[in-house]
Formats: C-alpha cells, sequence, structure tokens
C-alpha cells in the first residue's frame, strides 16, 4: 500500500539516529544552556530534520530548506545581509581613539593561518584547511561565506565549530590569557580614550570601505555591507533602516541562516572522520588566535611608555562582544577597578575587519 | 573637599548600594552599572559621606558622566 | 601553482598591510577632523556688554 511505501521510518539509518541525538543535544544546549541560542536552535533543528528521511527538504531544485540554502548560502546572499545588520550595531568609537589597537585585531588572525597550515599537513586541501583556519576568526558569517565558495561540503561541520566556540570564549580564553601575562600585566590601566567626534565615525566606514576594497576587492560582499551597517548607524539620518537592519534584517536572516545551516548536515556530510580534525583544529584556531593578540600587545608594550593591557590583545578574536567581556573581567580579578571593557572593544572590532580581510585574501588565492 | 564620582564606561544605572548620608570607605561598592549584556560596579574613589545622588535606576550614561557626589 | 606556503605568506601580509593602511586611513582622519571643527569654531569669544 503506498501508504506502507512512503513511510519516513522504514529508511532511517543507524546515522541518522546518530545526528539525532546531535540535534537534540545541540537544542538543549541552545534552548537548556543557553549557549548561542540564536543560531544553535535553528541549526539544531535544522539538522534533526535534515535526518528525517524521505522529506525532500534538502532535494536540489525542489526541496524547501535546500532553497533557503541554494539562495541564500549558496548565493552568498544571507551572510551579507548580516554583516549589514552587523555594521549597524558596531561602534568604531572605541576603535578610532585608539588606533594602533588595530593591529591586535590583525595579530588575532594568527590562529587562522597557523590552522590553515596545521590542516594542510594533515591532509586536507588549500579550499578545505582555509575554511577549518577561518574558524579561529571567531566570524560565523565569514565562516559559512568562505566555506560556501571554497568547501561546501565542510561548511555544516566549521559553522557548528565556529558557534560552539564563539559560546565558549568565556572558558577557552581566560587560562590562556592568564598563562601568557603576568600579574602585574594584567593590572595595567590604560590612558583615558580620546573623545572620537560624531564625523570621524561617519568618514570612518566611507574611507574604510574605499580602502579595504581596492585593497582586497574579493572581501567586498562583506565588507561593503559591513561599513553600509555602520554608515546607516553614524549618519544618524536613517534610523528606520539602522533599526531594519540592527533587528528585523538580523533576525530575519539568522533564521533562515541557521536552518540551511543545520540542515546541510545529512549523516553522510558530517559523520566523517574529518570534522573531529575540523573540530579540534577549530579549538587550535581560537587558542592560537588569542595567544597570537596578547603577545602582539607584550611586544607593542616594548616599544611605548604609553603601555597596553595585553588582555585587550585577547579581544582581537572577534567574538564581539563576548571576547571583550572577557577581557575586562580577568582584568577585573587582578584589580577590580580596572574597566578594561571599552578598552577591549577596539581589537574587538578590527578583529571582525581582520577576518573579512582574510578571508577574501584566501578566496582571492584559493577559489 | 567633594569628589565626583564619574562613570567609567558608558551604560545604563541598574541599580544603587548607597543612600544619601551614607558613609563609604575607598572601594565600597557603589552602583552597578550594565555595558555590553554585562554588570560592572562601580567603586568609591575615596573615603567619604554621600552628599548627592544623581545617578538614577535605568537612566543610560556616558562615559565621564558624574553618578553621584563624595564630601 | 598555488602552495600553501604562498597562501600563508600572502595571507599574512594581506592582513597586516591592509590593517596598516587601515591605521593610517584612521590617524589622517583623526587629523583632518579635528582641523575642520577647528576651522568651524570662533577664533575669539564673543565680547560681553558691559
Amino acid at each position: 500500500m503506498a501508504f506502507f511505501e512512503q513511510l519516513g521510518i522504514l529508511a532511517v539509518t543507524p546515522g541518522m539516529v546518530v545526528m539525532w541525538l546531535i540535534a537534540l543535544t545541540l537544542i538543549y544546549l541552545a534552548i537548556g544552556r543557553e549557549f548561542e541560542p540564536l543560531l544553535l536552535l535553528p541549526i539544531g533543528f535544522g539538522i534533526l530534520v535534515a535526518n528525517l528521511p524521505l522529506t525532500e527538504l534538502m532535494t536540489p531544485g525542489e526541496g524547501l530548506i535546500w532553497r533557503f540554502y541554494h539562495y541564500g548560502v549558496e548565493w552568498e546572499v544571507i551572510p551579507p545581509l548580516i554583516f549589514l545588520g552587523l555594521g549597524a550595531h558596531t561602534d568604531f568609537g572605541p576603535l578610532l581613539s585608539q588606533p594602533r589597537l588595530i593591529f591586535l585585531g590583525a595579530a588575532a588572525q594568527g590562529g587562522v593561518y597557523a590552522t590553515f597550515f596545521a590542516a594542510q599537513a594533515f591532509g586536507f586541501t588549500l579550499q578545505e584547511s582555509a575554511t577549518i583556519g577561518i574558524i579561529g576568526g571567531a566570524d560565523g558569517p565569514t565562516t559559512i561565506f568562505l566555506a560556501a565558495q571554497l568547501a561546501p561540503h565542510l561548511l555544516g561541520a566549521c559553522a557548528v565549530a565556529a558557534y560552539s566556540y564563539m559560546a565558549l570564549v568565556p572558558i577557552i580564553q581566560p587560562p590562556i590569557m592568564r598563562l601568557l601575562t603576568t600579574e602585574q600585566e594584567r593590572k595595567i590601566r590604560m590612558k583615558k580614550a580620546r573623545k572620537v567626534t560624531a564625523r570621524e565615525k561617519l568618514w570612518f566606514p566611507v574611507t574604510a570601505t574605499i580602502v579595504i576594497l581596492l585593497l582586497v576587492p574579493a572581501s567586498a560582499p562583506l565588507m561593503a555591507m559591513f561599513m553600509l551597517g555602520n554608515l546607516f548607524r553614524e549618519s544618524k539620518v536613517v534610523e528606520r533602516l539602522t533599526d531594519t537592519a540592527q533587528n528585523a534584517l538580523m533576525n530575519i536572516t539568522t533564521i533562515f541562516l541557521g536552518l540551511a545551516v543545520g540542515a546541510t548536515m545529512s549523516a553522510d556530510a558530517f559523520l566523517r572522520g574529518d570534522v573531529i580534525f575540523i573540530f579540534v583544529l577549530g579549538l587550535a584556531a581560537f587558542c592560537v588566535s588569542t595567544a597570537c593578540g596578547l603577545l602582539l600587545a607584550k611586544l607593542m608594550n616594548l616599544f611605548t611608555n604609553d603601555k597596553i593591557n595585553p588582555l585587550v590583545g585577547a579581544a582581537g578574536v572577534s567574538a564581539v562582544p563576548m571576547a571583550a567581556r572577557v577581557v575586562h573581567k580577568v582584568g577585573a580579578e587582578a584589580d577590580k577597578k580596572n574597566y578594561l571593557l571599552m578598552f577591549a572593544m577596539g581589537p574587538n572590532v578590527s578583529g571582525v575587519i581582520g577576518t573579512v580581510v582574510a578571508a577574501g585574501i584566501f578566496l582571492t588565492m584559493l577559489d | 573637599m567633594a569628589e565626583d564620582v564619574l562613570a567609567p564606561l558608558a551604560g545604563k544605572v541598574l541599580s544603587v548600594a548607597v543612600g544619601v548620608g551614607d558613609v563609604v570607605e575607598e572601594d565600597d561598592e557603589l552602583l552597578v552599572l550594565e555595558a555590553m549584556k554585562m554588570e560592572t560596579v562601580v567603586y568609591a574613589p575615596a573615603d567619604g559621606t554621600v552628599s548627592a545622588i544623581t545617578a538614577q535606576i535605568g537612566q543610560q550614561v556616558e562615559e565621564d558622566d558624574p553618578l553621584m557626589t563624595l564630601e | 601553482m598555488v602552495t600553501a606556503f604562498s597562501v600563508f605568506i600572502n595571507g599574512i601580509s594581506g592582513v597586516f598591510t591592509g590593517i596598516a593602511v587601515l591605521y593610517l586611513m584612521m590617524k589622517l582622519l583623526a587629523i583632518v577632523a579635528e582641523r575642520s571643527t577647528a576651522d568651524s569654531t570662533p577664533s575669539a569669544p564673543k565680547s560681553t556688554t558691559r
């Protein structure tokens, strides 16, 4: 009878059941532990439905979620739109008031390159290694953007790794921060930031767009949208657009992104030996990036009297604002009246730029 | 000698731990600000008596805005 | 042929160059912004009537 032929339950494989457990774990972490719920909830659900057979949700050309994935992610529409929203949320004030901190965001890309090198030494192709490496940039949309173009078969795993480690930043970073800095260094009070004028904050997105697009054109989809969002915000004349970019647009794109990314993780795509490597390398990427940021800050201190608290280097890992909060907390442990949060925002936002530039260069060389 | 307690960073005033007339010592907790979804405590810069409190619960303050005055 | 090494080197130098240029741009911005606000401030205080 036709009804029995279409029963999904007859087509279930053990792999699928494993994926159900992973999906349910992510959903539990999102809801029960509030672990990056905005992404992990739809991702977890996407994994679940993609591993329920015969639904045709991910059938190329026909499936509902396939369409979200194809038009939103494969066509590289959603990640740039998310960047539009992120730009509208970002305040470059802390960075503009102490421009030298931008180098900490650059240094924190060290984990990306170290991991790239390690991954290809382990046998991954250059494209796959770049995608795994960019996890160290702690930037979900950029990871997805790069994966969709260079290594789509790794997209789901890299995205879940990136978002999971971003949520774990408060656990991953502090030990490294304490290991690489002395108590003395952690107590450093930084000189009060100069006030940044509204005009500077207004010109920044325009000039930055010109500069970065001329240097790394491949980063344009993400960088241009990021700076446009920032321009919306700083112009103060398009509050409706800024509000939409910050809220409705971010929320809509997040829904589609999470669901589509999760649905790429079918049992055959995910249950491979590679995936363990991805998670291990991804973690290493985060750790090395944190270390590079810290170490560059210490190095910069050798050349200046106006000391930088090296902890803020760890905020170059662009999990905004989580890494900045972690820096503040670790700093407060050493000296409770040390308010590092706003200083840490400088490297934090410059890390976003650094990761996008790194992704752009990977694309230029490997696409 | 009156000393203004200034906001160490921009944020929203969540709670005030002292009242006018309270005697505080240096490093006592004065109030809690929320910034970037994180609570930060503002501590007394010196010993003194709270003579005025300008900060209100729910108020959005900028860096260096006066929060309260100590005598 | 694109080797891992060339990607590595290009990548690291590319990121630092890009960021360095951005740094110089921000410094320039700070100077220009300060100068244009200085131009708009009155150079002498208004005289008060006695």
